[in-house]
């Protein structure tokens, strides 16, 4: 029933129909906003993938094909532009930090996404932005997916379009460098 | 085709362990390699450290507030990117479903029809020429002139209130349009146009190149106005730095330091508040000294407190020596 009725938002996405698009982008907006900000700087960063990739999303819907899987296609389409987005919001990062060392507009991180969801405080979040800046951009995706975001293997696999193999050899590297960045909190 | 060895198997077994989707049967047998392996052991106990800390599913903090600003953002854009594709889309694809002949016809059509208007109306901005050129435009202009009235559309149009009685009618409404303009910054128009933007629904990235872009005729009134609107409203301390730092060769302008002098009182972030405080340095008027007297006390800043009370003592003991 599910899988039809998002059939049939799809089809009048794909005719250009804005509301139904919005319809379908609502069920995942909370973890694809929370996979975009696993990727950003800043809040405004990760909001600002957000919109673009949406867009991106938009454009590209009559090439979707209905038999795909439309959330594991929209996830593919954030983490690509959350990747060029960060290296084009970079430069301006790195003229705000150095400024600013004690900036603190920053994400910050949640235990779990429930209402009752425990807030870290204010260090361990800085601490978790500063590590994460640290992993390549695969080992990025991987955590952001698997650790963050509660993907199964395959299903990462799927988004980045590698084995699942390669998923987590990359996820235990990334893994490794949190634990040393983190060694002070353990 | 490289085998793994014994380690890299573990690691993947363990990735397995925490992320996969392991039968019973697996969990089992998993369990069994951990009880005659101690160097599975070491793994999951590392493991298990990273996860005291940081568990599995702690993610960045996406709140009501914020979703809802991001679905009304997404909402605008694709409204906007409806129209746009509409036209041109819905044009050309009538055009296409025609037979070839009829096609061009429409195309000539089309072309005879534009380049008519071109020849037949006067330009009120006197043409790209004085666009280059740089020239100032006689009359006032308004960002929107740029824009020709095919351009945009009203959308979202609302009847807050009507009184059938008398008549009296509340609309908003608003306008969307997608245009083009090339040009020199140097010319009013276009950098009044880039002024308005600055106040508008723009990313943080493109603020940060319309300030650069800007920094050259900083010293036109729209576009100070627009610097100060930044420097006093916007929400990224990146945006607002960039801002206060093209501010400060203008600090000798009353309305500026004004600016200045908010932004050392007020803004959270230590280097937009450096760079207005440096600025001022250089104009000890009594209102500046009363901002300097309270940011000597208050500020989080060590180097703004320090420098802040050698001006306000050097200004009182050049006061009583004169006295």
């Amino acid at each position: 029933m599910l899988r039809e009725i998002e059939e049939e938002l799809l089809v009048a996405a794909q005719a250009g129909n804005t509301a139904a698009f919005e319809r379908l982008v609502r069920l995942l907006e909370q973890p694809m906003l929370a996979v975009a900000a696993g990727f950003a700087h800043t809040p405004d960063d990760a909001n600002d993938i957000y919109q673009d990739a949406m867009l991106a999303a938009y454009r590209a819907l009559p090439k979707f094909k209905l038999e795909s899987k439309f959330s594991t296609w929209l996830y593919k389409i954030v983490v690509n532009t959350a990747l060029s987005n960060r290296r084009k919001l970079k430069r301006a990062w790195q003229k705000l930090a150095a400024v600013q060392a004690e900036y603190q507009h920053e994400e910050e991180y949640l235990v779990g996404v429930s209402p009752e969801a425990e807030l870290l405080d204010s260090e361990l979040s800085a601490k978790i932005n500063q590590a994460m800046a640290k992993l390549t951009d695969r080992e990025r995706i991987a955590f952001v997916l698997c650790h963050q975001q509660g993907f199964k293997l395959r299903e990462a696999a799927e988004v980045m379009s590698c084995t699942e193999n390669l998923v987590k050899v990359v996820l235990f590297r990334a893994r490794a460098k949190l634990k040393v960045q983190l060694a002070d909190y353990h | 085709m490289t085998t793994p060895t014994n380690n890299e198997r573990l690691q993947l077994l363990l990735m397995d362990y925490l992320y996969g989707e392991m039968t019973e049967r697996e969990r089992q047998a998993f369990a069994r390699e951990l009880q005659s392996s101690p160097e599975l052991q070491a793994l999951l106990r590392d493991a298990e450290r990273l996860d005291g800390t940081l568990p599995i599913g702690t993610q960045p903090r996406i709140d009501a507030e914020r979703l809802q600003g991001n679905r009304w953002m997404l909402q605008q854009t694709l409204q906007r990117e409806q129209r746009t594709a509409f036209s041109l889309q819905s044009w050309l694809q009538a055009l296409a479903q025609r037979p070839l002949t009829v096609a061009f016809q429409g195309v000539a059509m089309a072309a005879t029809f534009v380049l008519g208007m071109l020849i037949a109306t006067e330009d009120p901005r006197g043409g790209d020429a004085a666009l280059l050129a740089g020239t100032e435009p006689s009359a006032e202009l308004s960002p929107l002139q740029l824009i020709e009235s095919d351009d945009y559309e009203i959308y979202q149009l609302k009847v807050n209130s009507y009184d059938a009685a008398s008549g009296a009618i509340d609309l908003s409404f608003s306008l969307a349009s997608e245009s083009r303009v090339q040009g020199n910054v140097a010319d009013r128009e276009i950098h009044k146009l880039m002024a308005v933007a600055l106040q508008d629904d723009i990313d943080s990235a493109s603020r940060m190149d319309t300030i650069n872009a800007l920094q050259p005729v900083s010293s036109g009134t729209d576009v100070q106005d627009a610097l100060i609107y930044v420097l006093r409203n916007d929400e990224n301390p990146g945006v607002r730095y960039q801002a206060v730092q093209s501010l400060v060769a203008l600090a000798s302008v009353d309305r500026v330091r004004d600016a200045l002098r908010y932004a050392l009182s007020e803004d959270i972030n230590p280097g937009v508040r450096l760079e207005a405080f440096q600025a001022l340095t250089k104009y000890q008027d009594p209102e500046t000294l009363a901002v300097f007297r309270q940011q000597m006390e208050s500020d989080s800043n060590e180097y703004i407190r320090t420098q802040a009370r050698n001006i306000v003592e050097g200004t009182a003991d050049a006061a009583s020596s004169e006295l």
